[in-house]
């Protein structure tokens, strides 16, 4: 996977290289925007992830430069700012994801994988170690013993196989399994968590779920 | 007690008015009253010289010697001898008596004859047949003697005269100063008008919309003047909203800027602490607290943005009853491990014109507040009715409860009661202020009633739209947790 990080703020972009790298990427950084379509254009990346802040060009402006010439290359977009208009802006610009600062490293890397992985098809049955989801009948087993989950718990343990063995926040969990904004307010998803937790991992020798410190959850076979 | 200026300009003009209507009124009273006396006076002066032009004494024969064939004459003696009397001014004994002064019963002893001629000036007698002046002068008569004329002149027409004017006084100052309260009245009304349209104007203002002005009407008076200095201090206001907007704008990045790069540098740090466990929960610690900052600006900055008017709503029919119902599904767990009850009552349809996003915002903080200060065994009871043309939305706890001094301070920012403050450590007291916002954005009212220690209930009231409205509402289907 190779990527362009575009981001003029120095210690930002460093961790950015740094996590991604840490998780195999190759990440090139630029830290105006001046350069950053031409190089996009040039050099056959896997997605761009775009400061919206940027001196020489604004990230709107490299946008449509991008697009213009790769209609179809991912790009996510950060910013500091997250009125309403400046978010449909952005989406209208032709950016295919949107992240405010401060964000989690893990939040960002899941929300690249997601892009990457856009257009493939979904499997319907989704199995980490003895556990096994059904995804069309909705149904949960474990060591072929059948588990019953209420409509959340279940949104949630499928999003946590869809990332396994990968950190998920709160925040992406809240996203995804949630229509409401529980961001601030509520431990909901704690509380849904544990409740997940008694049921499937509770009475077998080896956890799924796990806590990742500072980040979240991370469904694995193996311990953290 | 304060009065609306129109009552007072009204008043002050009535008092002023009939002060001054008094004041004339009695003034032209004296004036008449002594000029009327003065004319009596006069007319018995005149009657008095001529008389004695007519007078003949003759050993205590009074007679009166005019030309009878004089029209004039016979007119002027027969006036002037009207009321006439005559008395020896040595004995008092009467010597002459009009017909017509007889019945009047005035008689004077011999020494107040003698004291009469002496003074010589006319004298106000009252009478059972009303008062009557009699000029008092002396007369000695080339025949010989001494003897006081007396002369009169009836002041019952000046009486009547004076009467009638008071009178007219007594009824016309009270009609006048009824008619001078209804134009006050008006005139007030007419004068203020534009000052109540400019008030109206000044109403429809908010921050939201500082580009309207007041109207100047072009009148160049002082109520022009007060709009012209009103709209230039909307323009300073303006100003001053649109700089807050940058600031807020700039603050967000300023702030957020850094803050990812030191989650990110804690986030770096805590994937190579490894197996150092002590390190480990002082980073994580500390990402805790970056994200705590996080929220805060978050929810500072939409605060700011909603104050600025800077957040547009998407209004639309909402029906606040599948709202509810969604919402206290969704926190029914996080209530079950606080060992908290939470029920809703919620049926038919409410529907009101509004932002879902925003509305469903209001519920969940004021749910999530009852939460949090309920003590296991509590209970949270979330209501949705209509009454009449308004959508009620009640959230009811078995809670903590707030003390009444505090309550009108509860939708300040960052106000915390101190025992909200212990139940819940981590709050930014900024979640009622939010709500404040969505509901006056609503054009709702929001009320507290709550008992320390018993508990405390929100109701909201916001305008309920037609019922029909709401079928455009895609009602969240089967979200349902059933137990």
């Amino acid at each position: 996977m190779r990527l362009l990080v575009v981001e003029d703020d120095r210690k930002v972009a460093a961790f950015i290289q740094d996590g991604l790298e840490q998780e195999g990427a190759a990440v090139d950084i630029l830290h105006d925007g001046r350069e950053a379509a031409a190089q996009a254009a040039v050099i056959d990346y896997d997605a761009v992830v775009l400061d919206l802040m940027l001196p020489g060009r604004s990230g709107f402006q490299v946008l449509r430069d991008i697009r213009l010439r790769k209609p179809s290359l991912p790009v996510l977009m950060l910013t500091a700012r997250d009125s309403v208009e400046d978010r449909v802006t952005g989406l209208d610009a032709g950016a295919d994801d949107y992240m405010i600062k401060p964000f989690a490293l893990a939040e960002l890397s899941a929300r690249l994988r997601a892009l990457l992985r856009r257009g493939a098809p979904r499997e319907n049955v989704l199995r980490v170690a003895d556990l096994e989801v059904d995804t069309v009948r909705r149904t949960v087993h474990r060591a072929g013993r059948r588990i019953d989950l209420r409509p959340k718990e279940y949104s949630l343990l499928e999003y946590l196989m869809r990332n396994v063995a990968r950190p998920v926040t709160r925040s992406m969990i809240v996203d995804h399994v949630w229509d409401i904004h529980f961001d601030s307010v509520s431990n909901v998803v704690e509380v849904h968590v544990n409740s997940l937790r008694a049921k499937v991992d509770r009475g077998f020798d080896t956890p799924l779920i796990h806590t990742v410190r500072g980040v979240g959850y991370m469904l694995a076979d193996q311990a953290t | 007690m304060t009065a609306s200026l129109r009552v007072r300009l009204t008043v002050g003009y009535t008092l002023v008015f009939g002060l001054l209507l008094t004041l004339t009124g009695f003034l032209s009273y004296r004036v008449l009253a002594v000029q009327l006396d003065a004319d009596a006076t006069g007319r018995l002066d005149e009657l008095t010289s001529g008389l004695h032009g007519y007078l003949k004494i003759e050993a205590d024969k009074v007679a009166l010697a005019f030309d009878r064939d004089d029209p004039e004459q016979a007119a002027f003696v027969h006036d002037a001898a009207r009321f006439c009397q005559v008395f020896d001014a040595q004995s008092g004994r009467l010597v002459f008596q009009s017909d017509a002064i007889r019945p009047l019963g005035l008689h004077f002893t011999a020494p107040e004859v003698r004291t009469l001629r002496e003074e010589g000036r006319p004298r106000d007698f009252s009478t059972p047949f009303g008062r009557i002046r009699l000029s008092n002068s002396p007369i000695a008569p080339p025949g010989g003697g001494v003897y006081l004329l007396q002369t009169g002149v009836s002041l019952d027409p000046i009486e009547r005269t004076l009467a009638r004017f008071r009178d007219l006084l007594l009824l016309g100052v009270p009609a006048g100063l009824l008619a001078a309260a209804l134009a006050g009245w008006w005139m007030a009304r007419i004068g203020l008008a534009p000052l109540n349209r400019l008030a109206a104007a000044a109403r429809a203002i908010d921050a939201r919309d500082l580009g309207q002005r007041l109207p100047v009407r072009g009148a160049d008076d002082e109520l022009d003047e007060v709009s012209a200095e009103f709209n230039a201090a909307l323009g300073r206001l303006e100003r001053a909203v649109g700089e807050m907007r940058q600031f807020s704008t700039a603050l967000a990045h300023e702030l957020r800027t850094p803050l990812t790069a030191l989650r990110g540098e804690i986030e770096m740090a805590l994937l190579g602490a490894g197996e150092d466990e002590a390190g480990s929960r002082r980073l994580s610690s500390q990402l805790e607290e970056v994200d705590k900052l996080k929220q805060l600006i978050d929810r500072l900055l939409t605060l700011a943005r909603a104050e600025t008017g800077d957040i547009p709503l998407a209004v639309g029919p909402v029906d606040l009853v599948p709202l509810c119902a969604s919402l206290v599904d969704q926190l029914d767990l996080v209530a079950g491990v606080r060992d908290v009850t939470l029920e809703r009552a919620a049926e038919g349809r409410v529907v009101v014109l509004g932002d879902a996003q925003w509305l469903e915002r209001l519920l969940l903080n004021l749910v999530d507040n009852a939460l949090k200060f309920t003590p296991a065994g509590g209970r949270v009871h979330v209501r949705v009715r209509r009454e009449g043309g308004e959508a009620v939305l009640e959230v009811a706890d078995t809670g903590i409860g707030i003390a009444a001094d505090v309550i009108p301070r509860v939708f300040e920012r960052f106000f915390r009661a101190a025992p909200a403050r212990e139940a819940d450590p981590k709050g930014t007291g900024l979640g009622l202020s939010l709500v404040k916002w969505i509901v006056d954005s609503h054009h709702g009212r929001i009320g507290v009633r709550s008992e320390p220690g018993r508990g405390t209930t929100f109701t909201v009231s916001l305008p309920a739209a037609d019922a029909e409205a709401g079928h455009t509402t895609p009602s969240p289907p089967d979200r349902s947790l059933a137990r």
